[in-house]
């Protein structure tokens, strides 16, 4: 029966320890692959990238936004002066719309910048607030305001939204 | 009066409340059930925990556990043997079909007698007459031996409407179908700007293989097998997969290894993934210094929308030609990313997103709730699970933090441990956990588009490791 018991004992963690092993070696393994693959892939884009000649479009996640054109009179309205991480394929003049808009919405003495912008489903009802990336202390009330004149300055057949707002430092 | 009080009782008998009103014969568990249906509402309407999912499987759950509601009552075939008479009418052409009748040929045995007969309508024709006088129609085979018919009829009993739409979920569709709609609405460039991403998702799947290790060890104690604790390979499994807080990951797992858990297991899941901004944080600050935590990253490279075409077609060729199994849960990501990606397909892409994900949410929830009957869930088992649950997403959390430590270490101090949390499935709950988390230490980081890349791999490596597990006990 003792035999039986450590049989058993032995099997069953035998059993699991493998199971372990064989479960992390071959995720680790295919996302080894999967990333070796495309640390090259990324490479090769890169060297690609050098050889063509530089547009002048916004991408995501970081490339360089020119200041919008700023509304006059009011006392808290900032240029974004650091890129906001916008989706490809919407305007810079829509940018720096909405970036103003927010800019104008903010409370007095207080400066906020939006971080990123999106293309929405049309129709998504999904407000900011449930969307990553909003600063603690923005009140929520700010923030939907903020997405209905986003939503406002979007053209006929677009929705945009914004995926991220921050205060602005200074 | 007598039948009309008769009526009053008969109606009382054959109702639900005097199902769940009758004790000793179990209705008490029933009522325990639609309580815990009725706080899984709460949690879902008033505290919002997922409620996409949470609110159609409690509701499910609600609707089972009414007694006598059929909801979930399989659909039962049987084949019910002619009657003499209606074998004789069968022969004669006058059988009045109700069901379907299913024919099967038999060979005559020898010394059977075969005979000529004559039907109702003049007709000759060849019929068997066996030993009890029922005559059957005759089929001549050409080399002297014959074969005769014998009817039978298919009783069909409707199942339940659940029943029927929970085949989804026990043939593997619905989940791969979210999936679809997950990669439709998931944006892989972070993950692809920073591919060491790839391995912080492999890490956070340490919580899966350490909890089945714990769930199998629980065989080995003494009352193990009276307490119900004798978790089997693939019951093991199914509950391990919790770890990788990937909602349809676990049900496509659990449906194929383990579908009597399938109830307690999508409901902790998702309860978990809902309590992620409460069980992580505790374990990042508990595995990481103040200086780690304020680690500003370099931000992220751009990505050309070449890299985020191609992606989803070579993750897809490398992860199913290495681990087949995992082929429908990957190969329906990748094919929405593809679709959202190629930037071509916008109708279908918005359709994967939007309608076909809402569908199949609600079809997929209110089934996986339906199989939470009172006699399944009500087990110590049950209880076990939820803690077995927890623990898998700890130690997966806790993995990630480690590898994102090693990573930290191994970089010269560019990599914020805390984005190794965001390995762990819950997208993109995790990642702004992580970004939370970071900006209480650093208030100027922002971790989040960092933490988004862990995020994503994470869904793949559950997918992955849902592949290896359905693989090794499938």
């Amino acid at each position: 029966m003792i035999l039986c018991a450590q049989e058993t004992v032995g099997a069953i963690m035998g059993d699991a320890g493998m199971t372990i092993l064989i479960g992390f070696v071959v995720v680790f393994t295919v996302l080894l692959l999967l990333t070796g693959v495309f640390k090259l892939f990324g490479v090769a884009m890169s060297g690609f990238d050098k050889g063509k000649t530089p547009t002048a479009k916004p991408s995501a996640p970081s490339a360089a936004t020119p200041a919008p054109a700023v509304p006059a009179a009011v006392g808290n309205v900032a240029p974004v002066t650091t890129a906001p991480q916008v989706q490809n394929g919407i305007p810079e003049e829509t940018v720096a719309v909405i970036s103003a808009a927010v800019a104008m919405l903010a409370p007095a003495g207080m400066q906020y910048a939006v971080s990123g912008i999106r293309r929405a489903a049309m129709g998504n009802t999904e407000p900011v607030t449930t969307t990553p990336g909003v600063q603690n202390g923005i009140p929520e009330e700010t923030v939907a305001v903020i997405s209905a004149a986003v939503a406002s300055v979007a053209p006929a057949g677009v929705q945009y939204a914004v995926t991220a707002i921050r205060k602005k430092e200074g | 009066m007598e039948q009309f009080w008769q009526a009053i009782v008969d109606l009382w008998e054959g109702s639900g409340l005097a199902q769940l009103m009758n004790f000793e014969n179990g209705g008490w568990k029933n009522l325990i059930m639609i309580a815990i249906a009725c706080v899984l509402l709460f949690l879902a309407i008033k505290k919002q925990f997922e409620p996409l999912l949470l609110l159609p499987i409690a509701f499910g759950m609600l609707l089972v556990n009414l007694p006598l509601g059929g909801v979930m009552d399989p659909q039962r075939n049987a084949l019910v043997d002619f009657s003499s008479t209606e074998l004789v009418q069968y022969v004669d052409g006058t059988y009045e079909q109700v069901y379907p009748v299913y024919e099967d040929e038999q060979s005559v045995p020898d010394g059977g007698q075969v005979e000529t007969y004559v039907t109702a309508a003049g007709v000759e024709t060849l019929v068997y007459r066996d030993t009890l006088g029922n005559i059957y129609k005759a089929v001549d085979n050409g080399n002297g031996t014959y074969g005769y018919i014998v009817p039978k009829w298919q009783h069909f009993e409707q199942g339940g409407l659940l029943w029927y739409l929970y085949q989804g979920v026990k043939f593997g569709i619905y989940p791969p179908l979210i999936f679809l709609g997950i990669g439709a609405m998931t944006d892989f460039g972070p993950l692809l700007s920073n591919p060491k991403s790839f391995l912080l998702g492999a890490a956070a799947q340490l919580g899966i293989f350490i909890t089945f290790f714990g769930a199998r060890c629980l065989n080995l104690l003494p009352f193990a097998e009276s307490w119900g604790l004798d978790f089997s390979s693939t019951q093991a499994a199914s509950i391990a997969i919790i770890g990788g807080a990937d909602g349809p990951t676990a049900i496509y797992l659990t449906s194929k290894l383990a579908p009597e858990l399938l109830g307690a297991i999508a409901i902790a899941a998702y309860s978990y993934m809902a309590l992620v901004p409460i069980i992580q944080p505790p374990i990042m600050r508990a595995l990481t210094t103040k200086k780690e935590r304020s680690v500003v990253m370099t931000q992220l490279r751009e990505v050309s929308k070449t890299e985020k075409i191609l992606f989803p077609i070579i993750v897809c060729i490398i992860c199913v030609l290495l681990l087949p199994s995992a082929a429908p849960l990957i190969g329906m990501l990748m094919l929405g990313n593809l679709m959202r990606e190629s930037g071509v397909v916008d109708r279908i892409s918005k359709t994967a997103q939007n309608e076909l994900m809402n569908i199949v949410t609600i079809c997929l929830g209110v089934t996986v709730g339906a199989t939470a009957n009172a006699h399944s869930f009500l087990q110590p088992t049950t209880l076990l699970i939820i803690a077995l649950g927890l623990i898998a997403f700890c130690f997966g959390t806790a993995g990630g933090v480690l590898l994102g430590k090693l990573m930290y270490y191994i970089t010269g101090g560019k990599v914020n441990p805390l984005i190794g949390s965001a390995g762990v499935s819950a997208v993109p709950m995790a990642a702004r956990v992580a970004q939370k988390v970071g900006q209480q230490e650093n208030p100027s980081n922002f971790l989040l588009m960092h933490a988004m890349g862990p995020n994503v791999a994470g869904v793949i490596g559950s997918a992955v490791a849902a592949g290896v597990l359905l693989t090794l006990f499938g």
